[in-house]
């Protein structure tokens, strides 16, 4: 979870740490402790150089301070220098210099840790960086530093370690936001949650801590919960095509199809050249039982791109919803000439030979299903009702257990279990199915209250921008 | 942006309503709209826009044989409107006579029919045994039990009968669960709806329909239970229905009801279609008291396991396996169920698979019944139909207010096809239908068709051509206070033709059909056995009965002619 772009954020400081040292040289008076007036009136002037880009001068200052008089808080600052030169070889001379001539000079063990990061010696780093956090124990640059890079290695909880480690008082600003990130890595996900919330607290407008405590609430598996954070960062920006559209999609996966049809109109009401929004409406209106208003945005959706297969599944279905069942045909053959592994169309084709009383040919779509997906909950459900109605009850059974397997959140496949159960006589597992029956149609009933809950409604469209259509 | 009609969409639009033209079924048979001949001039009323849902669900009929002439006579319900339901007398349901001549007279303010109040349905028996028909009709509370006095009148004696019920009630149905040859009463109750409390129109979750405001109902309203009446056998009944187990206490809103031994073990069960929910079986247990097995039988719900809307309800032997099967009529985007009955009182979904279900989608569905239109010895079904929100008119979803006929020829081999088209103007005729009986009103041989429509006159179907093939007609007569007979099973064998029918009280939706068993048999010339399984289990056979001829079978007397010559109008 630790990205590239994450450590490409810490080089950049690089160069801020640069400026931070040179303008601790130049505040600091403790780091001239051990130095004359004269010297550290000189050291000033050479972090003031450097800190205003007066390379020559800064380089003729430090070079007469460390020949003369080998200090090495002028070693380090020619170190600093280089770095900025980009001649890192003599850069980490000048910080190793530093160091024979002061061993407890922190700042020269946290450049040079830098300096090895930046030079791909991970081990050279985390071991300079480790030395300035004993030197160091208000500063939390170090120990920030280490966990980053045990993060790098993978060793997550090390690095978490570390991070809990820095007091209470000297924790960054984004000390939680990698905290988070590192429990993400560890699999970790309610500490995550938790630390998100903590970055949430202090930032309570983040579209980007809401968008992650969402995705964060996915891979706890509670989609409800990820649906209602996005709703909050939909609310803070209702004019986000983009985030209207991963609303649409976590509602689509909630099962509150009416919301995904509300946000997906609204997102292609901003952006209404997105292809993607006009088949993702499509199967949120198919999802809402709206066929007829499906079939106009899945049709636009083929017209514009013939070749997608997926538009051509999603209009194959929306055609046979709508008992087009010729309509229906040709675009799901078209589905699998354009993409033979799309086994939806196998199962849809299977839907509409059941439909048509045709059980061979349904047989033998859904077994095409199942035998590249074995655990696709619909093609076993079709499976088992073909059996059923063949009465081999016992085959039936093994599918339609099988479907639940998979998907054990569909009444049917318990309304059909609770029936093959009964005619096998086992009545105990009848009744048992027949309550999760019960069960699963109340979850399927409060879905649909929840629906009530409208994070904005379609009157809450921005009038203000052009109708584009 | 305003949108754009073209032709093509509005064809589009209305292309689920064109009848397929069909080759198949028989082009022999034509349903004719003799309405206006026929003298039946009733029309129903209620509010134009159906603001609520009491406003669009009244509509039944009977076919009953009230004076005992051997013909049957017409009964249709009214209904009243909330701006008028302050007086009963705002609205005038009708009793027509049958002359006999293929035209009816209003004997309504004679019998004393007229003003039962917010009528729905209507469910017809011999509740005392005094060989005169009875009428139970339901209502937006209250209902009201009608004694025949066998002259032409009727007195209300819902008060003494103790069969009242003011809750929303709409199918009845009478039959003898507990064999004690009394005929018992089960209403089934719709919504708890108040008229001093109504649900705002369009307002709410459930007052939509794709997105256009609506009635609201029945979800998201309260139901209402259900009520059994025992028969005490002295005129009065006592309201068991908690005791029984059939009350339904989660307030399912009931809509049709049929008593029937499914299980063939001599004990009247129970079916009752309910909308937007799981339907019920209730499984006589033999000791007053029943067992709801719907789900687990495989009869509650579609086969995709979910709760559908139902309306109406026809039992009968589809197939010709000896057991009877179970149609159930739903709403819109629903599809028509027919449950194929399989040994052990189990039941298959196999409306797909028997082509009933693709094309009733549309279409909300009501009054149905298995009927052999055509006399070929194997039933058929019809259903008709009409939405529910005349705002579907206004939205273009290939949905339409007013719905045709639904008519399904049986092919002898598990499949219908639809074949109103091949029928008759008068079935592609859009309506918005409700309640239907079905029954040989012109004693000529064939089924016939009444129907009440919504907000206008109601349509006299006569048959014509159905008897050119063979058939018989069988009224039983119990030998107890049953005298109807109700829940008999006959089974008529010709040669290698054999069909098994149930004598029933309500089912259709809200509707009391023909009691009198009616086969056809195709081109058979006779009857090699009719046997007669009588309530409570004695068992009566008769060989060799010649065809195309009316009788009546009285338990423990034997069979006898009853009518032998047609009205001198149905010559066909």
């Amino acid at each position: 979870m630790l990205s590239a772009s994450y450590w490409a954020h810490m080089w950049r400081a690089l160069g801020c740490a640069v400026l931070i040292i040179i303008s601790l040289f130049i505040a600091n008076e403790a780091v001239y402790s051990r130095q004359t007036t004269s010297q550290t009136v000189q050291l000033k002037e050479a972090a003031r150089y450097l800190k205003e880009g007066e390379f020559d001068k800064a380089e003729q200052l430090l070079q007469t301070l460390s020949k003369t008089k080998a200090l090495p808080e002028a070693f380090e600052m020619l170190g600093l220098l280089r770095v900025k030169q980009q001649r890192l070889k003599e850069a980490e001379s000048f910080f190793q210099s530093a160091i024979r001539l002061n061993p407890r000079l922190a700042n020269a063990y946290v450049n040079l840790g830098y300096l090895y990061k930046q030079t791909n010696q991970p081990e050279l780093s985390l071991r300079n960086f480790q030395t300035a956090a004993t030197l160091l124990s208000n500063n939390s640059e170090p120990l920030f530093n280490i966990a980053l890079l045990l993060a790098d290695s993978r060793q997550f909880d090390k690095a978490i370690q570390v991070l809990e480690a820095i007091r209470i008082n000297a924790r960054p600003d984004d000390y939680w936001d990698l905290l988070s990130r590192l429990y993400l890595s560890a699999g970790n996900f309610p500490k995550a949650e938790d630390s998100l919330r903590k970055v949430l607290a202090r930032k309570p407008d983040s579209i980007s801590t809401l968008r992650q405590l969402s995705g964060v609430a996915l891979k706890l598996n509670e989609p409800q919960r990820a649906w209602q954070y996005l709703g909050d960062a939909v609310r803070l920006a209702p004019n986000s095509p983009d985030l209207l559209y991963e609303f649409a999609q976590l509602s689509l996966r909630n099962n509150l199809g009416q919301e995904a049809v509300i946000a997906t109109r609204k997102a292609l009401f901003l952006e209404p050249d997105r292809h993607d929004f006009l088949l993702f409406l499509g199967n949120a209106l198919l999802n809402t039982a709206s066929f007829h208003d499906a079939l106009t945005y899945l049709n636009q959706y083929v017209r514009l791109k013939p070749d997608d297969a997926s538009g051509q599944l999603s209009l194959g279905w929306a055609l046979y919803l709508e008992k087009d069942f010729d309509g229906a045909r040709k675009h799901l053959e078209e589905c699998l000439r354009l993409s033979p592994d799309l086994i939806d169309a196998y199962y849809h084709l299977g839907m509409i030979a059941y439909e048509t009383g045709d059980r061979t040919h349904a047989r033998d779509f859904f077994t095409k299903v199942v035998d590249r997906k074995s655990d696709h909950a619909s093609a076993l459900l079709g499976l088992g009702m073909i059996y059923s109605s063949e009465q081999q009850y016992e085959r039936a059974r093994l599918s339609f257990e099988a479907s639940a397997r998979a998907n054990g959140d569909e009444p049917k496949v318990h309304y059909q279990l609770a029936q093959v159960y009964s005619r096998l006589g086992n009545q105990d597992a009848a009744r048992r199915e027949q309550g999760l029956y019960a069960g699963a149609q109340k979850r399927v009933e409060e879905r649909k209250k929840l629906s009530q809950s409208l994070p904005f409604s379609a009157a809450a469209i921005d009038r203000s921008k052009p109708n584009q259509h | 942006m305003k949108p754009v009609f073209t032709l093509a969409a509005i064809l589009t639009a209305v292309l689920p309503y064109l009848p397929p033209k069909t080759q198949a079924g028989p082009e022999f048979v034509r349903f004719v709209d003799v309405t206006q001949a026929s003298g039946v001039r009733f029309k129903h009323n209620t509010a134009p826009e159906k603001k609520y849902i009491v406003e669009s669900m009244s509509g039944g009929v009977a076919l009953f044989d009230y004076d005992n002439d051997g013909w049957l006579d017409i009964y249709l319900t009214n209904s009243l409107t909330v701006d008028t339901a302050n007086d009963a007398k705002n609205s005038r349901s009708a009793l027509y006579r049958n002359n006999r001549d293929g035209t009816f007279t209003d004997v309504t303010d004679r019998s004393g029919l007229g003003y039962p109040g917010w009528a729905m349905g209507i469910a017809t028996a011999d509740y005392d045994g005094d060989g005169w028909i009875d009428v139970y009709i339901t209502c937006l509370g209250p209902n009201h039990l009608y004694h025949n006095n066998g002259d032409g009148t009727f007195t209300d004696v819902t008060q003494k009968a103790g069969v009242d019920d003011t809750r929303w009630s709409t199918g009845a149905a009478f039959g003898d669960y507990d064999n004690d040859g009394n005929v018992d009463l089960f209403v089934a109750n719709y919504v708890d709806f108040r008229i001093k409390d109504l649900p705002e129109f369009g307002k709410g979750k459930f007052c939509q329909f794709r997105g256009v405001p609506v009635q609201c109902g029945p979800r998201g309203l309260p139901g209402a239970g259900d009520s059994l009446f025992h028969n005490n056998g002295d005129g009065t009944f006592t309201e068991v229905s908690k005791k029984a187990g059939v009350s339904d206490l989660d307030g399912r809103f009931g809509m049709s009801a049929l008593w029937t031994d499914l299980d063939g073990d001599g004990w009247m069960d129970l079916y009752v279609a309910n909308d937007s929910g799981p339907n019920f079986l209730y499984k006589n247990n033999r000791n007053g008291t029943f067992k709801e097995i719907g789900l687990l039988s495989g009869c509650a719900v579609g086969e995709d396991g979910n709760e559908q809307g139902s309306m109406g309800l026809a039992i009968g032997d589809y197939n010709h396996d000896g057991l009877l099967d179970i149609f159930v009529t739903n709403f819109s985007d629903e599809y028509n169920t027919l449950y194929r009955q399989e040994k052990g009182m189990f039941f298959s979904d196999v409306s797909f698979a028997s082509k009933l279900a693709q094309v009733s989608i549309p279409y909300v569905g009501w009054a149905t019944d298995f009927i052999d239109f055509d006399n070929d010895g194997w039933v058929d079904l019809m259903v008709v139909n009409g939405h529910v929100y005349p705002q579907v008119d206004n939205i273009s979803v290939g949905i339409t207010y007013a719905q045709r006929i639904l008519l399904f020829h049986n092919e002898h081999n598990g499949t219908f096809s639809e074949v109103a088209a091949n029928c008759g103007d008068a079935l592609t005729a859009r309506r918005v239908s409700r309640g239907a009986a079905f029954g040989d009103i012109d004693n000529d041989g064939d089924v016939d068709v009444v129907i009440n429509n919504l907000d206008g006159s109601p349509v006299v179907l006569r048959n014509e051509g159905g008897n050119k093939n063979n058939w018989i007609n069988i009224k039983t007569i119990g030998s107890k206070r049953n005298r109807e007979a109700l829940g008999a099973q006959v089974t008529v064998k010709a040669d290698d033709l054999v069909q098994v029918k149930e004598v029933y009280s309500g089912g259709s939706y809200i509707s009391q059909n023909d009691t009198r068993l009616h086969f056809g048999l195709g081109k058979k010339t006779k009857i090699d056995l009719i046997e007669v399984r009588w309530p409570a289990g004695k068992t009566e056979a008769f060989r060799d009965v010649p065809v195309n001829q009316f009788v009546v079978i009285q338990e423990g007397k034997g069979l006898s002619k009853a009518i032998t010559t047609s009205s001198p109008q149905s010559n066909k």
